[in-house]
């Protein structure tokens, strides 16, 4: 929790999560190379790496895009949350990998500079069908350039974490820009339906995850009335012990929690990492984020000392078993009183 | 209970992914019968001709085939020194259905002999004689070498095509062909019979150089006018090219 450089580590269960992502790498790009050895002879061996790559790649973007709503959906799908960075670090480097054997292959060894070549050739815009496809690919592959590099913490606390995450959030334009790539490139280039469906499965699959996700927590928001002050979000038993229960009041998502007979309420959105804290449990007294393991005093929203990360709280009211919560935020840190369960 | 649903997951992905992958390769298109003998350099003689600025061609009767350089290029002033000798150099092959092409290794050219007074070379690029029209009349027919056609076809850089990458056309294509066709690579025509069978022809407009012009219309259907030069080129001006309705 500092903003100086610190190595990567890892613990038993990132390095299986890594393992896990190597094998299907390997295994991916094995099947499809060596099956298309024995179906393809006559393909040339970097054509068929090429393709490997980059259908691997649009594989693992939406395997990387489909895991947040999932998660929402389902609460046994959040360790695969725990270390997506990885995820997302690999399916770059697949990206990358295809870009630069693309790059040499069709614009290497000519007479101009490889990247004059791509940016160059082709300069029909106006036209979707001659429209210069490779472009969008090589804008996507900057994007996921950026956020692979700053994919550390380092990067995380030196930009803050507000322009960190709208950073990585641009991967959705990655992702638009991917399937611009492949509709605008290969997919008229051949002539077989299965492709087209593939992607077209892929892209309704995201999409229906988000929508699903959205619909469940616009489910579970609360809308604050004009002049009230409390909000009745649930009953006290809808909330497991040492454990969050979610809402949206307004814009605003707050986490509250139940530890022993007191209920408190902070944001749910930590410091860190923009970690969803309610899905995180109550450890040693403080709330444990789930995606990095910062800890907050629930009563508070303070990190306890020597650190100094600080999140919203929210005053809280029990009234004939119903939990009610102020929706106006406090500032970040500020101490208020838990509400008790008699 | 978590680990073993997160552990489904991971198996599930794994083999998910394997059965894409293997569903992606048969979904593809086949791929043509060009032939690149990456690796294999042969020796290979006879006398060397120029027809536009672009094409260089070796004859040796039989066969007559361009010679092209490494890489996107299409040859060099110390090949063109050699022009109307006997020369033997060190190539690679590059064949497809009956068509072929030598990559030649830069430097390789050796003249033992004295120019050779009287080239086997232009005006008609190989031996005259009537080629085949099927593309355009439901039976075949013999068509004069300067009687004007028009065909409908794609442009592409012959190198490629011919086998040095496969796929070698098409919009994927495109860029690389546009590419190697700046390079100095022989532009050709590739047309289909009726058959469905695929060959090029090698694009000429002497003294006119192409390259510049065909860049325009590199990886897309057009139909193009113009007459035959021989067996395997097509004379036409770029001017009278237009899309296809």
């Amino acid at each position: 929790m500092s903003v100086h450089y610190q190595a990567v580590s890892w613990n038993p269960a990132k390095r299986t999560y890594d393992l896990v992502i190597a094998a299907g790498i390997a295994a991916y790009l094995l099947m499809f190379i060596l099956l298309g050895i024995i179906v393809h002879p006559n393909a040339t061996a970097e054509t068929l790496i090429i393709r490997a790559l980059g259908t691997l790649a649009l594989l693992l973007i939406h395997v990387i895009l489909s895991i947040g709503p999932l998660c929402r959906l389902d609460s046994r799908f959040l360790p695969l949350l725990y270390n997506r960075r990885h995820l997302g670090v690999a399916m770059f480097l697949v990206a990358a990998v295809h870009g630069v054997f693309s790059l040499i292959q069709f614009h290497g060894f000519g007479d101009v500079n490889p990247l004059v070549s791509l940016l160059t050739s082709n300069t029909r815009f106006s036209s979707l069908a001659d429209f210069p496809f490779q472009l969008p690919g090589f804008l996507a592959l900057i994007i996921l350039f950026l956020m692979a590099a700053t994919s550390h913490d380092f990067w995380l606390n030196t930009l803050t974490p507000r322009i960190w995450k709208s950073l990585h959030m641009m991967v959705y334009l990655a992702y638009a820009l991917l399937i611009a790539h492949v509709s605008l490139g290969a997919l008229q280039s051949e002539t077989s339906p299965v492709l087209a469906g593939v992607l077209a499965a892929g892209l309704v699959s995201v999409t229906s995850l988000h929508v699903a996700a959205a619909v469940r927590e616009r489910k579970l928001d609360v809308l604050p009335l004009p002049g009230a002050d409390f909000m009745e979000v649930c009953d006290i038993a809808a909330i497991p012990e040492n454990r969050a229960k979610v809402v949206t009041i307004g814009l605003e998502r707050v986490a509250v929690f139940r530890y022993g007979d007191k209920i408190s309420a902070i944001s749910n959105v930590c410091a860190h990492q923009n970690g969803p804290l309610g899905e995180g449990k109550i450890i040693d007294g403080c709330v444990t984020c789930p995606w990095h393991g910062y800890q907050y005093l629930p009563e508070s929203g303070a990190s306890p000392p020597p650190f100094t990360e600080k999140v919203p709280s929210y005053r809280t009211r029990i009234v004939d078993g119903k939990v009610f919560v102020d929706p106006c935020a406090l500032a970040p840190g500020t101490p208020v009183e838990p509400a008790r369960i008699v | 209970m978590k680990s073993r649903f997160v552990s489904g997951i991971a198996a599930g992905l794994l083999v998910g992914g394997a059965a894409l992958a293997a569903l992606l390769v048969l979904a593809q298109q086949p791929f043509g019968n060009g032939r690149f003998e990456f690796g294999t350099v042969k020796s290979f003689a006879g006398v060397l001709e120029s027809f536009d600025e672009h094409l260089l061609l070796l004859s040796l009767n039989p066969p007559r085939r361009p010679v092209v350089y490494p890489g996107k290029h299409g040859s060099s002033e110390s090949a063109r020194e050699f022009l109307t000798h006997y020369v033997e150099f060190k190539g690679t092959l590059i064949e497809r259905d009956g068509q072929s092409m030598i990559e030649a290794v830069p430097d390789s050219f050796l003249a033992p002999t004295q120019p050779v007074t009287k080239a086997p070379g232009p005006p008609s690029l190989w031996p005259p004689q009537y080629f085949t029209d099927q593309q355009s009349s439901p039976t075949p027919r013999p068509v004069a070498v300067r009687e004007s056609v028009s065909l409908i076809g794609e442009v592409v850089d012959s190198k490629c095509y011919l086998g040095v990458m496969n796929p070698g056309s098409g919009k994927v294509h495109r860029d690389c062909a546009a590419r190697c066709i700046s390079g100095g690579i022989p532009p050709a025509f590739l047309v289909k019979d009726r058959a469905g069978r695929s060959r090029i022809l090698y694009l000429v407009n002497d003294p006119f150089d192409l390259r510049e012009a065909v860049l325009e219309f590199v990886g897309e259907p057009i139909r193009i006018t113009g007459h035959f030069a021989g067996s395997q080129s097509f004379w036409s001006d770029p001017r009278t090219w237009k899309h296809p309705e």
